[in-house]
């Protein structure tokens, strides 16, 4: 019953959202009308899917469905070529940077354990400041830790100025931790 | 309208830094994100793999289960583990229907743990040998490594997941542009990179989901006792009683275990028509122990609540999952979101396929660097044959070790980890092209299933349903791997002759 009530009906939006959201990628015009249809069919299907399976289960529901939904319909639209040998190229080699190893081993520092050292010192600033609830407060500063050391780690990586980096990161984590001590 | 054709608004050098941010992570942990990721996809259906394992008695189904029951299979748990030495806590797992067992887990304070099941009765005995499928859940938890260094490691690779899908998705300018564009075959760099592209683009919201959760399960203790350290002067203990109030104290004493009857009896009155999950005793058996039961929760994505007891039988707490804090009706659902066991059969099938996309993201990846190395005239012949090994050697790897434990010939834990390391040694030096060797294990990856799934029969006959359903889709996929190897050595042979014609 609920196959025909709802999955199916759900899956039907997802699908049409995106049959309309191919539409205006492929011709470019009235693209916004398109692109408001398209999130309007797929909010129809999240609700479908929140009716029958609840708001907690629905979202998730909708938002991996639609994933796969989407990505049916793009290998089912893809463009096959014909098979292509890769070149044989031989380049010389490039200039040797230097301090290659000393600066892959900064940045592995500075990325590695003194972000995660800043991301943890938020997080104990966090869970011993912010004005919620206890629980809240350490559940989100738990689930803050991995996203945060993974936005620190992007900046070193992307640095170029990777003492100036690592200080920034230190400072953060001593002030943060003398705050969360406090 | 210029929507598609304008990118958002990046400047080409920061995309630049981004996007060797992104692939100096991918190539430095490439491998033990795709570790991680491809024993997780298979990890989904962990019960169901259990139950295909070892399809033997006994068996309880949800029916079976009485208050009676419990308490008969919690004392003769507890006689069990005192006499081994595991009655530190005892967690007794009702049947699901995917896995219609009734387990008892015993635990030592050190963590070590050991299983029985129990029969209708509440008779207790040995598990049935489910060596794979202990060895997989194992693998994507912690490598197998000891004490909670394994977890962190998984934690960590869960980091540099989020890592990669943030610095791939901001350095990806035409994001908007390519958002349908899939091209397969021609050039081996263009077609792995749409499918890199369009596969973690569509499904972001699951990749994040998965390595966010999965990155806070690995490093709950460590993040926890952190905060612990900083902000409870070192008292661990007392940040884990905020968000688990569940009340065991020291008192070592030995006394009766508690009365589970006469505190489901008062579940009953406060939770009428609960289902029961498990039922846990903290220092079971001792004056300090305190009782956790789960309750199954139909439409809340935790699935569950956990209610606590004093040894003595009386009501101490709601945990809330489904009602509590914003905290820990988050901290409640962290579980089901990473695994997928929310939704039923239907839903784990969808998690295993976001799950592939999510393996096949991260070894198209490192086939991007590697093609765009050759390109520009710097091939890597020998790291493309070790990661063509490793990325379609975890298949055979997995298969084998299956037919192994499934005979009793050899641990599950050595024959994979001799499967995915000695080969992937083994082919570096050689000189062979690796797209011969790439088709090579993915020809052994299709007989060795093949081969389980024939051997499994053989072994088992056809005594669930489930078992047999399994076993065939084991075939299909080793069908479907040769298929893919005979085709790959046709479009080759098709592309060496399109370039004998041109040149």
């Amino acid at each position: 019953m609920i196959i025909a009530t709802t999955i199916l009906p759900a899956l039907g939006l997802s699908a049409g959202g995106l049959v309309v959201a191919h539409n205006a990628w492929r011709t470019r015009t009235q693209t916004w009308a398109k692109l408001g249809i398209t999130f309007a069919l797929w909010m129809l299907s999240t609700v479908l899917w929140c009716r029958a399976f609840g708001l907690e289960v629905g979202i998730p529901l909708a938002l991996e469905t639609g994933a796969l939904v989407a990505f049916a319909g793009i290998l089912l639209r893809a463009e096959k070529r014909p098979p292509k040998d890769a070149k044989d190229r031989v380049t010389e080699p490039a200039a040797p940077v230097p301090y290659r190893r000393l600066k892959g081993f900064g940045r592995i520092l500075v990325g590695g354990p003194i972000a995660l050292g800043a991301a943890m010192a938020i997080a104990v600033y966090f869970a011993t400041s912010a004005p919620i609830n206890e629980q809240t407060r350490l559940v989100i500063a738990g689930l803050g830790v991995p996203a945060l050391w993974a936005g620190l780690l992007i900046g070193a990586l992307m640095s170029k100025h990777l003492v100036r980096t690592g200080v920034i990161y230190v400072i953060i984590c001593a002030v943060c931790l003398y705050l969360g001590k406090g | 309208m210029a929507f598609f054709k304008k990118s958002l608004s990046i400047s080409p050098e920061f995309s630049k830094s981004m996007l060797s941010a992104h692939s100096l992570i991918g190539i430095i942990f490439g491998a033990m994100i795709y570790l991680v990721c491809f024993s997780g996809t298979l990890a989904v259906m962990f019960g169901e793999f259990t139950l295909w394992e070892a399809p033997e008695e006994p068996f309880v189904t949800t029916e079976d289960i009485t208050p009676e029951l419990l308490a008969k299979v919690g004392e003769a748990a507890l006689v069990k583990t005192r006499e081994t030495g595991f009655e530190h806590a005892i967690y007794v797992v009702n049947p699901t229907p995917e896995l219609p067992r009734l387990t008892i887990t015993g635990y030592k304070e050190t963590g070590d743990w050991r299983q029985w099941v129990a029969d209708k009765n509440g008779t207790l005995y040995e598990p049935p040998a489910t060596g794979w499928s202990d060895f997989l859940r194992l693998h994507h938890y912690n490598f197998h490594l000891p004490g909670m260094i394994g977890y962190y490691i998984v934690g960590l690779v869960g980091c540099l997941l989020i890592a990669s899908l943030a610095s791939g998705v901001i350095a990806h300018r035409r994001i908007l542009k390519d958002a349908f564009r899939l091209r397969l075959g021609g050039s081996r760099r263009l077609s792995s990179a749409d499918m890199h592209n369009r596969v973690a683009v569509w499904a972001l919201p699951f990749h994040l989901i998965v390595s966010l959760t999965g990155s806070l399960l690995g490093l709950a203790s460590l993040i926890l006792g952190f905060v612990a350290f900083v902000a409870y002067d070192g008292n661990e203990e007392k940040a884990w009683e905020i968000l688990f109030p569940v009340g065991a104290t020291e008192d070592h004493t030995p006394a009766p275990l508690t009365d589970i009857r006469t505190v489901l009896d008062d579940l009953e009155a406060r939770r009428p028509g609960s289902e029961v999950v498990w039922v846990g005793y903290d220092h079971a058996g001792t004056a300090g122990q305190a009782v956790l039961i789960a309750t199954a929760e139909e439409g809340y994505l935790t699935r569950s609540e956990m209610w606590t007891y004093t040894g003595e039988g009386e009501f101490r707490t709601k945990i809330g999952y489904t009602d509590g804090s914003v905290g820990m009706r988050i901290y409640g659902m962290l579980v089901p979101l990473h695994f997928g066991t929310y939704g039923g059969l239907a839903l784990k099938i969808i998690y295993m396929l976001l799950g592939m996309g999510l393996s096949g993201i991260v070894a198209t990846g490192i086939n991007i660097w590697l093609a765009r190395k050759r390109d520009q005239g710097f091939a890597k012949p020998h790291w493309e044959r070790v990661w063509g090994t490793l990325v379609w050697g975890q298949i055979p790897a997995f298969a084998i070790a299956a037919l192994f434990e499934l005979w009793g010939l050899a641990p599950a834990l050595v024959v994979y980890w001799a499967l995915t390391l000695i080969p992937a040694a083994a082919v570096g030096p050689i000189s062979a092209d690796f797209r011969i060797v790439t088709r090579t294990v993915q020809l052994i990856g299709g007989i060795s299933l093949l081969t389980l799934a024939a051997a499994h029969a053989i072994r088992w006959g056809a005594p669930l349903a489930e078992s047999i359903l399994i076993d065939l889709a084991i075939a299909s996929l080793g069908l479907l791997l040769i298929r893919m190897a005979h085709k790959s050595r046709k479009l080759e042979a098709e592309a060496g002759r399109l370039a004998l014609q041109e040149g």
